[in-house]
């Protein structure tokens, strides 16, 4: 009876534990890109997980990341313990001490300190950075294994090494490695575990063309993973399976083995060696190969480009880097402001800000003025987008995609009389079943929108108001506040209704028929994304080919194609069969336009009780 | 087998631990034009309802690791070795699966349409509960909760509860349960008064590595409490790297949650009168 | 009388400034089985780790046939050490454990085997090449390690109580058999323990320490008939020490009255230690006796009864194969040869510090 009941709990665990990996698991099978309903059975993810660069990328950077990573940190806390042990109880303690830090306090403590400290010594984000992180971090796991074998150890075993000839050299190597040697294999294998697993210690430190798996996956999780992700993670996880496998077995039987080599058994420690070192060589190498393989980060090359998330076909990226030859890395944000916020540590060669957050960085001298010979494809922009408030001479910002904010919603579940207003978000009928922005400019300007007030104002009353609405929204009806999220609830229909933009609306309504767009009829946003170039940026000449590239009518009538935003380019708009010219969704008309205002840049005052009023509201 | 073996590792600890703690304290004294200033811990106190609310769920979540993860550490120590080291293989692996896709993973079991609402739906629980009770939605409200960031919180950490009682559990000398229940003690008290006591060590060692990461987190409350129940994680990731860009800021609160945290977990040490150099946090 | 192979010369040991050895003076010479005897932390296993190599002196002189050898590593002498846990190598089996030293030496592979099978041989471990040494008996690994110091051929074997772990009927065949292979090989041995009788039975030479200091050298018969102080005496076996007074030469005083002995030139009217071993008491009829007693307490040991016999002044042990029944008055009687008169212990301890 007790039995049963001690099973039927460790059954319980192991399912709560595993429920979300057999998920994953099952999900990278699945013919479709859902991750709650079974369409069928299918390998196509591992297929194209072989062919999207960037996820074998981040695969190679963090196999890579760890393999380096462990061995360093074998190295140098193996070193340490042995040291560590030989040291009085007071040294002793004070190093234990410090050693335990990393492991006690959390890990968002520590990736911010590593930020700090690299920004300090102006050490640029990238491999080196986030090696140095994540050997700190593994350090202490291997301090922590190997000790207690050293406490186990003969208190004379290396005096008896002495005693017999051996030179303290010797006796490290012949003697003591090879009494401690399972706790340094423990130490090794989990700093490989835990470096492979990070993510927050990564995001604080990896740069734009380092990123490990778990920070793409990150930059991913905000919006729908795609199950190539489910795929990859699978291969990972099954090779991890069969190597601990593989170690188990061979820890079972050392006793056999160990009889069966007898007077050779001085050579096994050299043959065992030689197969870790081959193993190392093999873990770095093909990695190393792969990220080479895949362009070496040179500066002069590479193009790095920042934009937001499904914000671009990115297959245009290749046919770019074939007509080129420069070599573009492609990460991406989902608010300006973390945008901004980005860019003050890290460079970036192209980036395509909203309106006001253009003239932000125009204000605190950001950017750099364009250079139009080397963009001869800007004539094509239709003139109704230049020259407007937020860059009014034009000089540093060529129009990418402009928009509306609207109001996307299920036909099904939303009663036609609720709709044409913002108060479908505040409409007690739907609670839990809409959904606000997640940023304060796009949240607070909903509410001034519905209020009758300008989206651009600086009366705080007016903005103290809006704020007050958001919040009892965010008690009353919203399900939650969220960004990219949105592009996967709403098809899903785990929302019926939420705030955003037309070119995604056109997006989602593909993907979910029942889906439908309307801009309130109090007013909302209009946007312009232009395409800017930072003043930190490194390969300036590129950045202009790849705006240049990207004002080609092929290029943006296939982008705009994709992402399904109005194009600001003159001849991709002729383009467009009637039926998209005239849909309101793809290009809002006049009268809805006209209801619509752009976001300026604010005082810093203003700018300061935004961000005051936000980090109230979501206490 | 000299000291000076340690002395990189010194080194390292120096520039990698130390200064970056040191430059944490120095960017929050600093009011961004090279002066110090005491400004940015005024403007803590308005977030204090997230650090309290961060301590609440880290603290929930950790009571119930514990809970959970005692008697599994337990049930683990008393199996045969081969099925020690399985139970342990077992517990490690899931770590294998990025804990960003694990977390993602709870996503579709717990919303709305999820796994656990279509489950109910197919049972005709939701069914019975709107025809007995009137129930108007169909499904139950999980996702989006703070019980869902609990739940997440548990999942993520549960591990580093179980390792550390684990591990001290193994090394108990069984002749002292023995001697116990010698001197007449029933199953019950030989664990409250020998086993546990014993145990406190990988308990504390336990409960420091589940409520740090939890009252730190910044991923988990933003996938499954939808945005709604931020954490001061998210609240520094949101200084650093996030909307409201202010390092200065950021690091008093990363300042104040170190103090915090440290303060917490030298009360708890007052309840381990063992001064072990390792705790139980060997694995 | 062959030459010294190694003097040690006023040796002093400090650890955080506690004397630990306060001026060790002592020859050893070849093929002697000489032996370091002292209670627990009387620094006999320090000198011994000087001799190895393991500790420096804080002050004096290591000689090894003249030569210093105060700075030359342990790898560099020809000395090996047999240590008190074995410290053998768990992670190599038994022929492993044992060729480690030559293949350090990086002697030929044929050699070594050859080396290592002869030397298992020796110590009785043949067929026990490729065991795991953690699978071995107390008594077995003990001789891996005695094996694993003789293939190195060395001049001198240091043994730091290498019997302690062993239970009574094992020590005295391992004592034999060391004794055995120590003739046999012809080796130096330098053997440290707390055991009197080990030292005894094994011991060409007996080294008695006590706080950091020798209090005696001597064979054993010396030692154990001769000792020259109250620690001595009891240390080495069981004694009767006596508070006394020496009247002139070849007459002490206690327990109320006039002994005759043999012992010269303490002094008249000095106090000193008489120590009478307890075979040597004689139980007689009342009458004839120098002392009476009561009987209080009886004890069989085996070959003989120990009893505790109190008499006015001081409570005498005595080894008897008589057996008196408790409550009995008797006689006892002591020859004057078996009468040892000693400095007072402590006088005698400060004597020998001012000496060096």
């Amino acid at each position: 009876m007790k039995k049963f009941f001690q099973n039927f709990y460790m059954a319980f665990i192991f399912l709560l534990l595993y429920a979300p990996i057999f998920v994953l698991m099952l999900f990278s099978f699945n013919d479709s890109k859902s991750r709650v309903v079974w369409h069928g059975f299918t390998l196509d993810w591992y297929v194209k997980m072989f062919q999207d660069s960037r996820i074998l990328h981040s695969l190679c950077v963090t196999i890579l990341v760890a393999v380096i990573s462990a061995i360093l940190a074998t190295v140098i806390g193996t070193a340490a313990a042995i040291g560590i042990h030989q040291m009085r109880r007071r040294t002793r303690t004070a190093y234990l001490t410090i050693n335990n830090i990393p492991m006690s306090s959390s890990d968002t403590i520590m990736g911010v300190s590593f930020m700090l400290l690299f920004g300090f010594i102006a050490l640029d984000k990238g491999y080196l950075t986030l090696i140095l992180a994540h050997v700190t971090f593994c350090i202490p796991y291997v301090v922590l294994n190997v000790m207690p074998k050293l406490r186990q150890l003969d208190r004379n075993a290396y005096e008896a090494a002495l005693d017999l000839g051996a030179t303290p050299r010797q006796a490290l190597w012949k003697v003591i490695i090879p009494e401690i040697m399972p706790g340094i294999v423990t130490g090794a294998i989990m700093a490989f575990t835990i470096s492979v697993d990070d993510f927050v210690v990564s995001y604080f430190t990896a740069g734009n063309t380092s990123q490990p798996l778990s920070v793409v996956i990150y930059s991913m999780v905000r919006r729908r993973i795609s199950p190539k992700i489910n795929a990859v993670s699978t291969v990972l996880f099954l090779f991890v399976l069969v190597l601990l496998i593989i170690v188990n077995l061979r820890q079972t039987h050392p006793k056999s083995s160990r009889a069966a080599h007898a007077f050779r058994a001085n050579r096994r420690p050299a043959g065992k060696i030689a197969m870790a070192v081959v193993l190392c060589v093999l873990l770095i190498g093909l990695p190393t190969a792969g990220l080479l393989a895949a362009g070496g980060a040179n500066e002069n090359t590479t193009v790095n480009v920042y934009n937001w998330g499904e914000y671009m076909d990115e297959s245009l990226l290749a046919e770019f880097e074939a007509q080129t030859g420069y070599k573009v890395v492609y990460t991406t944000y989902d608010a300006n402001e973390s945008m901004y916020a980005r860019l003050k540590t890290e460079s970036y060669d192209v980036i395509i800000p909203s309106d006001y957050m253009v003239a932000r960085l125009i204000d605190e001298d950001m950017l750099q003025p364009l250079d139009y010979d080397n963009i001869p494809n800007f004539d094509l922009i239709d003139e109704k987008y230049t020259h407007l408030e937020f860059d009014p001479d034009q000089q540093y910002s060529v129009p990418y995609t402009w928009g509306v904010v609207g109001i996307v919603y299920n036909q099904k579940y939303i009663d036609p009389a609720d709709l044409g207003s913002w108060d479908l978000l505040w409409n007690e009928k739907y609670a839990g079943q809409v959904a606000m922005f997640d940023n304060p400019r796009d949240a607070l300007g909903a509410a001034l929108k519905f209020q009758g007030h300008s989206q651009n104002t600086e009366d705080p009353d007016e903005l103290r108001a809006a704020a007050e609405l958001v919040r009892r929204g965010k008690e009353t009806t919203f399900q939650g506040l969220f960004m990219d999220q949105i592009l996967e609830k709403l098809p899903n229909e785990e929302l019926y209704a939420a705030p955003y933009y037309n070119g995604d609306a056109v997006t989602m309504m593909e993907e979910n028929e029942d889906l439908a767009f309307y801009v309130p009829e109090e007013g909302s946003n209009l946007f312009v994304d232009a395409m800017c170039i930072p003043k930190n940026a490194k390969n300036v000449e590129g950045a202009e080919a790849f705006i240049n590239f990207m004002c080609s009518t092929e290029a943006a009538a296939a982008n705009a194609d994709y992402i399904g935003y109005s194009s600001p380019q003159r001849e991709v708009y002729e383009m467009q069969p009637d039926e998209i010219k005239n849909d309101p969704v793809h290009y809002p008309d006049a009268a809805i336009t006209e209801k619509c205002d752009t976001f300026l840049n604010l005082s810093d005052e203003t700018n300061k009780l935004y961000t005051a009023l936000w980090a109230e509201l979501l206490k | 087998m000299k000291k000076y073996m340690a002395y990189p590792y010194g080194v390292w600890m120096v520039i990698f631990i130390i200064c970056p703690i040191l430059l944490i304290v120095l960017y929050a004294f600093s009011d961004g034009a090279g002066g110090a200033t005491l400004a940015n811990f005024a403007g803590i106190v308005e977030y204090w309802p997230i650090f309290v609310r961060s301590f609440f769920l880290a603290f929930v979540s950790t009571v119930i690791c514990l809970a959970l993860g005692y008697p599994l550490a337990y049930i683990m120590s008393r199996q045969p070795p081969h099925r020690q080291q399985l139970y342990m293989t077992l517990i490690m692996l899931p770590m294998w699966m990025n804990f960003l896709l694990r977390t993602y993973a709870w996503m579709s079991i717990l919303e709305n349409k999820g796994f656990i609402n279509q489950f109910l739906n197919r049972i005709g629980f939701i069914g019975f509960l709107q025809s007995a009770f009137g129930y108007t939605l169909d499904y139950i409200p999980l996702i989006n909760t703070s019980g869902a960031v609990v739940l997440g919180m548990v999942y993520n950490f549960l591990p580093f509860m179980v390792l550390p009682i684990y591990t001290v559990l193994i090394k108990l000398d069984p002749k002292l349960i023995e001697a116990a229940q010698d001197l007449g003690a029933p199953a019950g008290i030989v664990f409250r008064r020998v086993i546990f006591p014993l145990s406190l060590p990988g308990v504390i060692s336990g409960i420091t590595m589940v409520f740090v990461p939890s009252v730190s987190t910044f991923v988990i409350s933003k996938l499954l409490g939808g945005g709604k129940y931020m954490l001061v994680g998210d609240l520094i990731d949101l200084q650093f790297m996030g909307n409201a860009y202010n390092p200065a800021l950021g690091s008093a609160i990363a300042l104040v949650m170190m103090v915090l945290i440290f303060l917490c977990m030298w009360i708890m040490n007052k309840f381990d009168d063992g001064s072990s150099e390792e705790g139980g946090l060997m694995l | 009388m062959s030459k010294h192979l190694i003097d040690l010369v006023n040796i002093r040991k400090e650890f955080d400034g506690e004397p630990i050895l306060k001026g060790i003076n002592l020859y050893i010479r070849d093929r002697e089985f000489i032996t370091l005897l002292g209670p627990s932390g009387c620094g006999k296993t320090t000198t011994l780790r000087i001799l190895g190599g393991f500790e420096s002196p804080t002050s004096g002189e290591v000689l090894f046939e003249g030569r210093r050898m105060n700075d030359i590593p342990p790898y560099k002498r020809e000395i090996n050490t047999v240590f008190q846990r074995y410290a053998l190598f768990p992670h190599l089996n038994v022929a492993e454990n044992v060729a480690f030293g030559l293949r350090i030496r990086k002697l030929p592979e044929q050699e070594i085997q050859t080396k290592v099978s002869r030397m298992l041989e020796l110590v009785g471990l043949r067929g026990f090449e490729k065991r795991d040494v953690t699978s071995l008996s107390g008594g077995q690994q003990q001789r891996v390690a005695i094996a694993r110091a003789l293939v190195m051929e060395p001049r001198v074997l240091l043994l730091d109580e290498p019997l302690g772990a062993l239970d009574l009927k094992l020590r005295k065949e391992m004592q034999i058999e060391l004794k055995r292979i120590q003739q046999s090989t012809g080796i130096t041995f330098i053997y440290v323990t707390h055991d009197q009788e080990e030292a005894l039975t094994m011991s060409d030479t007996v080294v008695v320490m006590n706080h950091g200091q020798i209090q005696q050298i001597g064979t054993p018969t010396d030692i154990y008939n001769e000792p020259v102080n109250a620690f001595v005496a009891d240390f080495i076996g069981e004694s009767n020490i006596i508070p006394g007074v020496m009247r002139r030469d070849r007459l002490v005083h206690f327990c109320g009255r006039d002994f005759e002995c043999v012992d010269e030139g303490f002094g008249e009217d000095t106090p000193v230690d008489v120590v009478i071993r307890p075979e040597d008491l004689k139980i007689v009829e009342t009458d004839r006796a120098q002392l009476t007693g009561r009987v209080e307490s009886i004890v069989f040991k085996g070959v003989h009864y120990e009893m505790m016999i109190r008499s006015e002044q001081f409570t005498f042990m005595v080894h008897s194969t008589l057996c008196e029944p408790v409550g009995k008055t008797v006689g006892l009687a002591v020859v004057p040869f078996d009468i040892h008169i000693m400095q007072k212990s402590a006088p005698s301890a400060d004597r020998m510090e001012a000496e060096n």
